[in-house]
């Protein structure tokens, strides 16, 4: 499998796996309200190929503009990903909301509690990796945009 | 449903086409790739809080509502950030195509009325979503209200 391809499968899982994070998988009588509110999260669903400036017809342009779009791919990640995760930070609170609702005292709410923290750290995690994943596949798009400049 | 359907696909499909339009260069992103704006319609249903108690649920769909409205203003801004992009490659696409000053200003004009009109678009779009996270909001606490002791 191309190297893109298989970083665009592996992106699109951890999107899936925050996802499932964030929504109604637990027990219980409700949990996150939302769907997903986000933007799109990875590289490749949101930039067109790197070759995108080649037809400007001018190396010097291209390269410049390759250069230029690497901020506004930077930017777009870290709102996607802000936004990911003040929807993992809602969901706990309301995941947590339930659990009192649940079990009111004891053993059980606490390790309803446990469970839901434990299942916000992961998302925590998640949402840190996957943005850093994104910025990296930035530098990747900036770099192969300038090569495609200069391909024969 | 079918205004709202239509007034989304402005919004969105007005930012898909732009790639399309004059010249070698146009934008990156797509507003197309922004969260979806009709947060409300994609909520959970309004009764979703009721067993947690009349107190407890009011003050559920009070947050939830007021998450809506910071999703919804999350789309509008994603929306704007792809047109301000969109704009900017159109305007140097404008300088790759046009062969005399008077065709620049007229590419240029054109490029900065379209832009102008996919704002107001945005702008005129979003206080309906607000307002439909705050009757989503209204509806989810008058559910409470049947909410068993």
């Amino acid at each position: 499998m191309p190297e893109h391809l298989r970083r665009a499968v592996s992106r699109a899982l951890g999107v899936a796996v925050l996802v499932l994070l964030a929504g109604g998988a637990r027990a219980g009588a409700f949990s996150n309200p939302f769907s997903y509110p986000c933007a799109a999260a990875s590289v490749d669903a949101v930039f067109p190929d790197p070759d995108v400036f080649v037809a400007v017809g001018d190396v010097a342009l291209c390269t410049k503009l390759c250069k230029g779009a690497l901020e506004e791919c930077r930017s777009w990640g870290k709102a996607a990903f802000k936004c990911a995760g003040k929807l993992y930070a809602n969901a706990a609170s309301y995941q947590n909301a339930n659990c009192r609702v649940l079990y009111s005292t004891g053993e059980l709410l606490e390790a309803c509690q446990a469970d839901v923290k434990t299942a916000t750290g992961v998302a925590r995690v998640s949402v840190r990796n996957a943005l850093t994943g994104f910025l990296d596949d930035c530098d990747t798009w900036v770099a192969d945009c300038q090569a495609s400049c200069v391909a024969p | 449903m079918k205004r709202t359907a239509l007034s989304l696909c402005l919004v969105i499909c007005a930012g898909a086409a732009g790639a399309a339009r004059a010249g070698t260069l146009s934008s990156l992103t797509s507003a197309s790739s922004c969260a979806n704006p009709l947060v409300a319609s994609a909520m959970a249903p309004v009764d979703y809080f009721v067993d947690a108690g009349p107190k407890v649920c009011k003050s559920l769909c009070k947050s939830a509502a007021a998450q809506c409205k910071g999703y919804v203003k999350g789309s509008a801004s994603c929306a704007l950030a792809s047109y301000k992009s969109e704009n900017r490659y159109r305007l140097e696409n404008c300088v790759l195509v046009s062969a005399t000053p008077a065709d620049l200003k007229a590419c240029r004009d054109a490029v900065n009325a379209d832009y102008k009109s996919l704002k107001t678009e945005v702008h005129d779009f979003a206080p309906g979503q607000l307002e439909a996270c705050g009757q989503w909001g209204r509806d989810c606490a008058a559910a409470c209200s049947g909410a068993p002791l």
